[in-house]
């Protein structure tokens, strides 16, 4: 691939959002003016792409859908709870099937979620718990310090996210019992929360960040965290 | 997903939050009409709640309910009474109105409304898969694999496809390019 196509190739990426020009080869498109000509018209192309995305936000923003609550499942809900008591042994299969699999280690390396694997085995449910409710709410907590985050950040917040759904769900199984059984409805709605920040790749924008924070803020979740947490009931 | 299929409202209502402006900003693109985005928007995100114990987490969720948007939006075009409004070239009037409304109006905007009228134009032009997945990329903000678990295309054919419609693009405006700065 010559010098011309590379350079090309990262500008379509870069109106795309995919990349940034940092590999742009800027030396070489000094002298060849190809290059020149695509980077210039390229910046803006990509200035007018993001206007018009920014554009149609605000028109979506102008007009937003109607949201009314629905009861979206009532036989699924009965299944389910026919099912529950199976489901709990089903986990628990699937959970020590795991926690096999694991340690038995593919390359001797230890990951995070061999150590949290480790301190479930350790650890009371109720610590478990706790500890699940006081990781989440501290990570919502540092999610929304800033403005954009790129980078490593943008990657550690997804890595994180990630392993809390991860952790949530090896909880899942002592979330059946009756008396936590109120419990469940927040960690789901904190799982969705953490599943669409976990996927996705590239910077976590301040548009996104937003949105996060607007559903958190609207459920008052952290304050839920929190009282679960002070209650004293788990 | 499991607790949205099993009727947890709470739930479904942040599935809703998060997923509702994406899906109406990707339709308002895709559709030309802003009431059909806003009823197919609704269909979607209630098909999206209803078929909630068919997701298996293979794909991204993201992916699963584009790709249900995508097919829903397939279905209203082919029924008899949307297909002439599939079809026709020009901008909604709505939408027209209300570009309008928004440049005029005090706030902070940032791009006239011949020019954003003339980029939406170009992108409505291209041919039907390239503006799918231009507009999947842009207003949807899916990655290169969610688009291509959305379509059913490689990645490498999601992003050929989206290489071809940026040519287009480029071609279509590059008389707008004159007032660019470059600095090297």
């Amino acid at each position: 691939m010559s010098i011309c196509e590379k350079n090309q190739a990262i500008l379509d990426d870069y109106i795309l959002g995919l990349c940034d020009l940092e590999d742009f080869d800027k030396s070489h498109a000094r002298w060849c003016p190809t290059c020149r000509a695509e980077y210039k018209q390229s910046l803006s192309l990509r200035r007018h792409l993001v206007g018009y995305a920014a554009e149609m936000n605000r028109l979506a923003d102008q007009h937003p859908v109607e949201t009314t609550p629905h009861h979206y499942g009532p036989q699924a809900w009965i299944s389910i709870r026919k099912l529950a008591p199976w489901a709990g042994l089903a986990a628990s299969v699937i959970l020590a099937f795991m926690l096999g699999s694991l340690y038995t280690g593919r390359d001797g390396t230890t990951t995070a979620g061999d150590l949290y694997l480790r301190s479930l085995e350790s650890e009371s449910g109720r610590a478990q718990i706790l500890t699940y409710l006081g990781r989440t709410q501290v990570f919502f907590l540092s999610l929304f310090d800033g403005a954009d985050k790129c980078g490593a950040n943008a990657e550690a917040d997804r890595r994180m996210a990630a392993e809390l759904i991860f952790q949530k769900r090896l909880l899942e199984p002592r979330l059946l019992s009756p008396e936590l059984e109120d419990i469940r409805p927040l960690l789901d709605e904190v799982e969705f929360i953490l599943l669409d920040i976990s996927e996705g790749e590239g910077c976590l924008r301040e548009t996104d960040l937003m949105l996060w924070k607007k559903v958190i803020e609207s459920r008052s979740t952290l304050l839920r965290l929190s009282l679960l947490q002070m209650e004293g009931r788990i | 997903m499991k607790a949205v299929a099993a009727g947890n409202d709470e739930a479904a209502s942040v599935l809703v939050d998060l997923y509702q402006k994406r899906v109406f900003t990707f339709l308002l693109g895709w559709a030309r009409n802003r009431e059909d985005a806003l009823d197919i928007t609704q269909d979607i995100l209630h098909r999206v709640c209803q078929k909630a114990g068919n997701y298996n987490g293979q794909a991204p969720l993201t992916a699963w309910i584009f790709t249900i948007a995508r097919n829903l939006y397939i279905d209203h075009c082919r029924s008899k009474d949307a297909r002439r409004q599939c079809r026709t070239i020009e901008m909604d009037q709505s939408i027209e109105r209300r570009v309008s409304a928004a440049t005029n109006s005090p706030e902070t905007t940032l791009m006239g409304k011949e020019v954003f009228l003339r980029v939406k134009n170009a992108i409505d032009r291209l041919p039907p898969r390239q503006r799918e997945v231009v507009q999947l990329r842009l207003l949807a903000e899916l990655t290169l694999e969610e688009i291509s678990d959305t379509v059913s295309l490689t990645t490498g054919g999601v992003k050929s496809t989206l290489h071809n419609g940026l040519r287009a693009l480029r071609k279509e405006l590059a008389d707008l390019e004159r007032g660019t700065y470059v600095h090297m």
